[in-house]
Parts: structure tokens; sequence; C-alpha cells
């Protein structure tokens, strides 16, 4: 493997990149007019379940990638700036919660009912002095070890001799450092977001795992959106060559294993209150799988997040089939969406009818629009693959070379 | 197990194996066994092999535990009616634990059962073959020639990348 070979950037059209910025335009407009609207908490809700969606996703790729480093996992390194890509959303995200202080009266019950034993964590400048710390910390980190994996890159295609006699180098080892210190704080500022921006919207209610529950869901739709874009990528840039039929195998019972996860971190909750069987607690679960209009919606987020992937999963072949990945990775980040909908919509919105329409649709067209414009600037600028990532140098040589002392 | 005159190539690495095997039933040599110290699927694919009875065993294990782990909880349940904290006489959410405990017992229990008559283990007289290292970390194959095949099958062993070649017979 020799540098300059086929180590370009994504060719992605200027098309697409309008149809995106036009995408988020409409969302920022849709919001916009939502909220000065009569129904400005169905802006401000679809605000929120998109931003802990995004947001959570976006944390999950990076996380994937932090992980990759830390085990010195060889297989998924033609995956990584994929991974990578997604986490281009992170600076957006990081601006995007600072527009949820606007909205906070509507947003957060506790601020006009105040519940005076937990006011010592549930006041506004708290809340968003610890989130906003822990985003900006986590996102600082996050970019620091994309900026390492990148500028190694670019180096070792500008310069392919001297990188050649530094295998790794410091960017290499400034993400060996990195990425155990963002696994670390990955589990503790998306447990916190999950405390403060979806848990706390029912002041009254707690589950001591829903911090867990939403970090690991969260990797879990990164996964999901990682196959997509692999397939999808794989396809439209020639990267058969080194994205290979058992690298997507890999990935899909990677996906397969947290489908499972994210189930029983469901499950292990539901069945502690089930049994406990106390008012304070089972009124969450029963207003969202017993009453009207959230009901079906309960048993349609089963069936994406948990049922349908599990049974699909369990093939071999399927696993690598980009017919079948492509649709079951978009019926998971669906899935997923709808399951944060569910989460964060019931304890809101107090109407019968379903807060969901055009205004919904626009505002997470606009979240999609700007995670994949970050995306798609970030791969028209950046090698598709990381060719200076001893790793994936190490995975990509023939067995010969690798014997050489 | 005695077999015809046979060479013997032990490789280091999979994707070598896979490629000589490839390469060995292109040429229309006899493949007599692969031995690999863990399951591979590619490996069943090029030699053209169904996948092995023992998953089916497995899955009738697992489905017999689960049904028959819930049935014996609804039976218990029957028997003793006792109504706490308002929950059914045959509460589902709880039964989902016994059902997966189930499942996984004898799902398990089958499937090593399972493997050992399909195995037919223990073997007393291991194949001649067999080599140690093919428990830890080393492939092999296990090709039949005779006569000016073995120089056929010797070179393309040996160009595959076999660490080491050597004859085997009955």
């Amino acid at each position: 493997m020799s540098p300059g070979e086929t180590y370009g950037s994504a060719q992605i059209s200027r098309g697409w990149i309008a149809l995106f910025s036009a995408l988020a335009l409409a969302g920022a407009g849709a919001f916009l007019v939502g909220v000065g609207g009569p129904q400005s908490l169905r802006a401000w809700q679809a605000y929120l379940i998109n931003y802990v969606f995004w947001t959570g996703l976006s944390f999950g790729a990076v996380l994937f990638v932090a992980v990759l480093n830390m085990t010195d996992a060889r297989w998924g390194r033609s995956l990584k700036r994929l991974a990578e890509a997604l986490g281009a959303f992170l600076p957006a995200a990081f601006l995007l919660f600072w527009v949820l202080y606007f909205g906070r009266g509507e947003i957060f019950p506790w601020i006009s009912e105040p519940v005076p034993e937990k006011a010592g964590w549930l006041n506004v400048g708290f809340l968003f002095a610890r989130n906003g710390g822990g985003l900006l910390l986590l996102t600082l980190l996050c970019m620091a070890l994309i900026f390492y994996s990148v500028k190694a890159d670019r180096e070792f295609l500008t310069r392919p001799a001297v990188s050649e006699d530094l295998p790794g180098g410091k960017p290499w080892r400034v993400q060996r450092v990195l990425s155990p210190i963002i696994g670390i704080l990955y589990a503790f500022i998306l447990s916190l977001l999950g405390f403060d921006l979806i848990m706390s919207l029912d002041p009254h209610w707690y589950s001591t795992l829903f911090g867990a529950y939403y970090f690991m869901s969260s990797f879990y739709a990164a996964l999901a959106a990682l196959v997509l874009i692999s397939h999808l990528f794989r396809r439209t840039h020639g990267l058969q060559e080194y994205i290979h039929p058992h690298h997507l195998h890999d990935l899909g019972k990677l996906l397969f294993a947290f489908c499972l996860f994210s189930g029983y971190l469901f499950y292990v909750q539901f069945l502690v209150i089930w049994y406990g069987n106390l008012p304070e607690e089972t009124k969450y679960i029963i207003l969202r799988i017993r009453f009207t209009p959230w009901e079906p919606m309960g048993w349609i987020v089963l069936g994406m997040i948990f049922i349908l992937p599990f049974l699909v999963l369990l093939n071999r072949k399927w696993k690598m089939n980009p017919a079948v990945m492509i649709p079951v990775s978009l019926v998971v980040l669906g899935g997923m969406w709808l399951e944060r909908f569910i989460l964060v919509a019931p304890s809101l919105w107090k109407e019968k009818s379903l807060p969901l329409g055009p205004l919904e649709i626009l505002i997470t067209g606009g979240f999609f629009g700007i995670m994949a414009l970050s995306l798609t600037v970030f791969l028209r600028r950046v090698p598709l693959l990381p060719v200076s990532d001893p790793l994936f140098r190490e995975a990509m040589k023939p067995h010969a070379e690798k014997e050489k002392p | 197990m005695a077999h015809d005159p046979a060479l013997l190539g032990i490789f280091p690495h999979l994707d070598d194996l896979l490629a000589a095997l490839k390469k060995v039933k292109k040429d229309g040599f006899n493949i007599l066994t692969v031995f690999s110290p863990i399951h591979f699927s590619e490996i069943q694919e090029i030699l053209g092999h169904k996948p092995s009875a023992v998953r089916y065993f497995c899955l009738a294990g697992g489905i017999l535990g689960g049904v028959s782990l819930v049935g014996l909880a609804v039976y218990a349940h029957l028997s003793f009616r006792l109504i706490t904290s308002g929950k059914p006489v045959l509460p589902w959410i709880p039964f989902v634990v016994v059902f997966f405990e189930g499942t996984v017992l004898l799902s398990v229990i089958f499937a090593v059962a399972a493997w050992i008559l399909k195995g037919r283990l223990p073997r007393v007289r291991p194949n001649p073959a067999y080599d140690p290292r093919f428990s830890e970390d080393r492939f092999g194959i296990l090709v039949g020639c005779r006569g000016e095949e073995r120089e056929l099958v010797w070179k393309l062993l040996e160009e595959a990348g076999a660490e080491e070649i050597r004859d085997v017979s009955g």
C-alpha cells in the first residue's frame, strides 16, 4: 500500500449540498414559525426530540472510533473516517443546545411548577451550566480526536516519505490518549443529558438506569447510521477493496449485539417498575403504553428497534446484503427517533391528538439537513480512508509484508 | 481414519488458507479435510458443505426449554393461585425471564450433546494428519494425491503460503 492510491476525499455533488442546505433552512424556518405560532410547545418539543436523537447519535459515532482505538481493533479501521464524519455534527450540536435556553419555560415543567426537594438540581442556571460545560468538554475532546486523525492523514498524503518513517507519530499517540477519556466522559455526559433533557420533563419520575439507557441506545443509533453510510459509500465511492463483506458482517453483528443490549436495558427498567408497582413509577410507563394517543406508538417502537432487527440480524448473509441492511438500518433509525419522541412528548403534550405532523417532519428534516451537511462537507475535505492510521495500514498489508522485521 | 497418500499444508494465516482452498478446489484435487482452531463460515462455503445440523438441535432445545419452563411456571401459578399486589395470576412480564433462562439452558445442553454425537467424540485415535497447533493458531489442509499429483499439490500449497508441508499416509 502506498500513498497516492485511491485515497481521495468523497465526490459529493454540490446538488446534494444544496439539498441539505435547503432542508436545514426549511427546518429552521418551520421552527421559527412554530415557536411564534399558537402551538409553540409542539415546535419546542420537536426541537428537543431531534436534539437528543441527533446529538446522541453523533457522540455515539465518535465513541465507535474511540473504542476502535482503545481496543487496537484492526477489523473496523476502514470504517473509521465514516464514523468520524458522523461526529462532524458535534460543533453544530453544541450551538443548538443553547437554543433550548430560549424555550426553557415551555420545555421544563419544573420551572412553572417547581419541585422544592429537587430544586438544588433542577434549576435553570445549574442545568444549563452543567450540561453546557459537559457538552463543551466532550465536543472539544471529540473534535481533537477527529482533528488529529485527519491531520495525520493529510500529512501522510503530502509528505509520505517522512510519514513512512514515523509510523503513528504524535497524532496517533494523541488519539490513543484521548480515546479512553472520551469513552469515560461519554458515559457520564450523555447520562447527564438523558437525566436532564428527557427524564426531568417528568420531574417526579426517576429511573437510575435511564442515563445508561440513553447513552447505550445512542450508540445503537450510531451503529445503525454507520451501517447505512458504509453500504452507501461502499457502493458509490468504490470502497469495496477496503470495506469487505466481512467488515459489514462484523458491523452487522455489532448492531445485533446493541439491539439486544438496548432491549435489555429497557426491559430491566420495565421489569423493576412493573414489579415494584409504585404509582409514582408506573404512571410513566402506563401513560406510554395504555393511554391515547401514545399506546400504538409504544408497540411500533418495540417492533422497529427490537423485534424486527432482532429477527433480521440473526441471518448471516442478510448482514452483508445492502438490499437488507439499508432498509433495516433506516427502520432502526426511524424507530430510535420515535423512541425519543415517546420519551419526550407524553411528558409535555396533554392533548388527545398525536403531535406528529408537518411541523415535526420539517423540524426533523432541518436537523437531518444539518447532520447531512456536516457529514458531506467533512468528507469532501478529508481522505475517505484513515490512510496514516498504523492499524489501518497493518490491516491492509499483505501477510508477507506484515512479518518483515 | 485411514486414507490414501496425502499432503498436509500448514498455514499461519486464514486469508492464505482460503486462497489455497479455492485454488486446490479449482484445480480439481481431492480435499480430504481442513483443520482450523475455530469455526469459519468461509471455509464451509468454499468446500460447499451444508451447515452443520448442530444448529437445528440447538434451535429445538431452545424452543423446548423456553416452552417447557414457561409451562412449568404456568402450571405452578395455576396450582397455587396466590394473588400478590393485584398482579395477574399468569403475568407475562416476568415470564420473559423464565422463557429466556429455559431457552438458554436447553439450547446449550442440546448443542453440546449434538456436537458430541455428530462429532463422534471422544475420538480415541485422532486423524493421523492432526497437529496440536490446529487447536492453537494454525490452519491445515489435507489434500489427497497420487503419483505425479504430489508434485503439483506440493507446489500449489507452497505458492499459496504454507509454512510447512508434509506427507501423510493412512
